[in-house]
């Protein structure tokens, strides 16, 4: 299937979750808020929460200088 | 009442639908809190100055130092060594004499945040710290005090607004304990314009709230410099959370 990830195409297997998203991607888990289609999730989600074709993916720096 | 000198000095926001006498007298009235006198806090601290904010509570515990002055924009090369909460006030008090400023040599802790915060109609966070931040978030929550909280690093820059009367998401939700922060801005580094636009925006967004303007919450905004984007992501409430989870979370 086909989803989006902070703006680029990605081809991605069916019933992927977005844990396994993240791992594939190499991206730390712990350095990052996670939206789908604009909407936050919430990181005891990331585990359950299974991709569907066309989701757009987000995945945020946390950021906390000023 | 406005006196003519007020209406002369707040002439060109009083024009504006969004502020107007009514408001005006609302910003006059309002008492401020803005933690933190930062790349952000310097932006949005001087923008309340001059639109009238009644009561401004500035809480730094650093001093100015040389390398900040590329993004900080109320302190000079002279005050450099000194204390930048003394410096902000005093810059503001040329800026506008007719407001009350209360300036602090203080880094908020869990033994002063409630004393710190109390009485505040609203608070900026404004800090460089993920520790800082959830210190704020928490202490907001408890009193039930809104929060515009926006950080800065690189070219990007993230706004959050968050009241605790509303069934979203809360700072802790966005990055609950346990999340890393990258290195701090000298490290990481930051362009002075982008921190400021984002302390700019806290500054609009305390305007519209003082004045009784609609304003979006529980929202993350999330800016680009490099490309001139936004994106806004919305934020519910995790039931895990320990400070506004429960009730409507997810």
């Amino acid at each position: 299937m086909e989803i989006n990830v902070n703006g680029r195409p990605l081809t991605a297997v069916a019933d992927l979750s977005l844990q396994q998203l993240l791992q594939q991607q190499g991206v730390n888990g712990k350095a990052i808020a996670v939206a789908i289609n604009d909407d936050v999730v919430h990181r005891e989600q990331w585990p359950t929460l299974t991709l569907q074709p066309g989701d757009r993916v987000t995945l945020v720096t946390v950021v906390a200088g000023g | 009442m406005l006196s003519d000198e007020q209406y002369l000095r707040y002439a060109a926001q009083i024009a504006t639908a969004t502020v107007g006498e009514h408001g005006q007298q609302a910003l006059a009235r309002a008492q401020v809190t803005v933690v933190g006198l930062g790349g952000l806090g310097c932006a949005a601290a001087h923008y309340l100055a001059g639109a009238g904010i009644g009561r401004l509570t500035l809480l730094d515990a650093d001093v100015v130092q040389l390398s900040n002055l590329q993004r900080q924009t109320l302190y000079s090369t002279a005050d450099v060594g000194h204390a930048k909460a003394d410096c902000a006030a005093k810059r503001l008090a040329a800026v506008n004499p007719t407001i009350s400023l209360q300036a602090m040599q203080q880094r908020v802790t869990a033994a002063n945040v409630c004393q710190l915060l109390s009485g505040s109609d609203l608070v900026l966070d404004c800090t460089d710290n993920l520790a800082s931040r959830y210190l704020i978030n928490d202490q907001c929550y408890a009193l039930g005090i809104p929060l515009l909280s926006a950080a800065a690093e690189g070219m990007n820059g993230q706004l959050l607004c968050l009241h605790p009367q509303h069934a979203h998401g809360c700072y802790q939700c966005l990055y609950p304990s346990g999340v890393q922060q990258s290195a701090a801005c000298e490290r990481v580094g930051v362009v002075g314009a982008v921190v400021g636009m984002m302390g700019t925006l806290q500054a609009l967004q305390a305007v519209k709230v003082l004045t009784g303007t609609e304003v979006e919450w529980g929202k993350l905004f999330l800016f680009d410099g490099l490309n001139l984007s936004w994106q806004s992501l919305n934020l519910p409430r995790s039931v895990q959370c320990p400070r506004c989870g429960g009730n409507d979370g997810n």
